[in-house]
């Protein structure tokens, strides 16, 4: 399959470091800054049209410096095999920043396009031959758009205190504030 | 005592033969669990255990008929998974289903005539890290036993409650 050229599209719109938007959707105002936008959808504009459960995806070995996927993960067939294609595509020390729903909130059921749910734990156990990422971070959300002051205000709150031990309020405390929306993690190529 | 442990992984139970997908594990059958039928007679096993396996399956009926069709008339079969509240849940990329304890009104309403359920517990913290250390296993002694004073109620409330359990322990006997 032709391979796309990143480096070229990355010159027309003036970006220094490549970075991909896989799943970008839609809404302009909720991509990544400054990224080059991948999505299967032709009318939400993207930069690259692209069906990501289509593998080999269309972009050479150590190409990308860093990644950014926020919920789309949870909607692709295979996670354990985008995270081997990404880990593919990543420059070495490349960093890969994935925002997927918590088990533990009514967010993550209620899309009838979702096919996988996830954990705090889901990405530090990596069983996959294929890939070896070091987590840097992984963080918990309890709103997923922090657009209007009473839910940055609750998220701001409850995610400090989630955040001081994420692993703790998974295990014992996030269902007494209904669940938490958001996990957000920071994966690094070595 | 013949035992199989299904998707044994590199935890297999002691003294028993297993089956499992991955080549790397010291199973004595290489099998993919989710073709049927599995490499076996019927009526060979007195006992079939499978531990955290049904939520790595397409489907868990067929399965459960083909362990009923392996074990023999009497014979056991002891199945751990993971409850839907718990973190081992969603804690694994490549689980595809949970469980609740109700599952056991639905093999006896569904399947009654090949599996009695002997035993159901839910328990706190998960089989392989019970006994690690003490805190686990005073932490897992406490709850596990108020839990299971009432299993309808702690998996649709308790479970909320204390973060969710992570682990679902059934015992089925096979009828014939």
């Amino acid at each position: 399959m032709e391979k796309i050229d990143l480096q070229k599209i990355a010159q027309r719109k003036n970006m220094t470091e490549i970075t991909l938007d896989l799943g970008s959707g839609p809404d302009p105002n909720r991509r990544a800054g400054s990224s080059i936008s991948v999505d299967m959808d032709r009318n939400s504009n993207p930069d690259i049209v692209y069906n990501l459960n289509d593998y080999p995806y269309p972009f050479e070995d150590s190409s990308v410096d860093a990644i950014h996927m926020s919920h789309c993960l949870e909607h692709l067939d295979d996670p354990v095999k985008f995270l081997g294609e990404a880990y593919r595509m990543l420059k070495n020390g490349g960093v890969m920043l994935v925002k997927v729903p918590h088990f533990s909130s009514a967010t993550s059921f209620s899309s009838l396009l979702h096919k996988h749910y996830f954990g705090v734990n889901t990405f530090r156990d990596q069983y996959a031959p294929n890939y070896k990422f070091v987590e840097e971070s992984v963080k918990l959300h309890y709103c997923v758009y922090r657009d209007t002051l009473p839910r940055k205000l609750l998220d701001c709150v409850l995610s400090f205190f989630a955040n001081i031990n994420p692993r703790l309020c998974e295990r014992l405390w996030c269902y007494w504030v209904g669940g938490f929306s958001e996990i957000e993690v920071v994966l690094r190529k070595v | 005592m013949k035992i199989l442990d299904v998707g044994c992984g590199f935890r297999k139970t002691l003294g028993a033969v297993g089956i499992d997908i991955d080549p790397r594990t010291n199973a004595e059958h290489i099998h993919d669990l989710n073709s049927f039928p599995y490499p076996f007679e019927d009526n060979t096993f007195d006992e079939v255990v499978s531990n955290h396996v049904l939520e790595h399956l397409n489907d868990t009926v067929p399965v459960l008929n083909e362990m009923h069709r392996i074990t023999k008339n009497g014979g056991k079969v002891k199945i751990r998974i993971p409850h839907y509240t718990g973190i081992s849940a969603w804690g694994d990329l490549t689980h595809k289903k949970t469980f609740s304890a109700n599952m056991r009104v639905y093999i006896s309403n569904n399947m009654g005539e090949k599996f009695r359920v002997d035993k159901t517990s839910l328990h706190y913290i998960s089989y392989m890290d019970r006994n690690r250390c003490l805190r686990n296993r005073m932490v897992s002694a406490i709850i596990d036993r108020v839990a299971n004073v009432n299993i309808k109620f702690s998996d649709k409330f308790l479970g909320y409650w204390i973060g969710g359990f992570q682990e679902i322990y059934l015992e089925l006997i096979v009828l014939k």
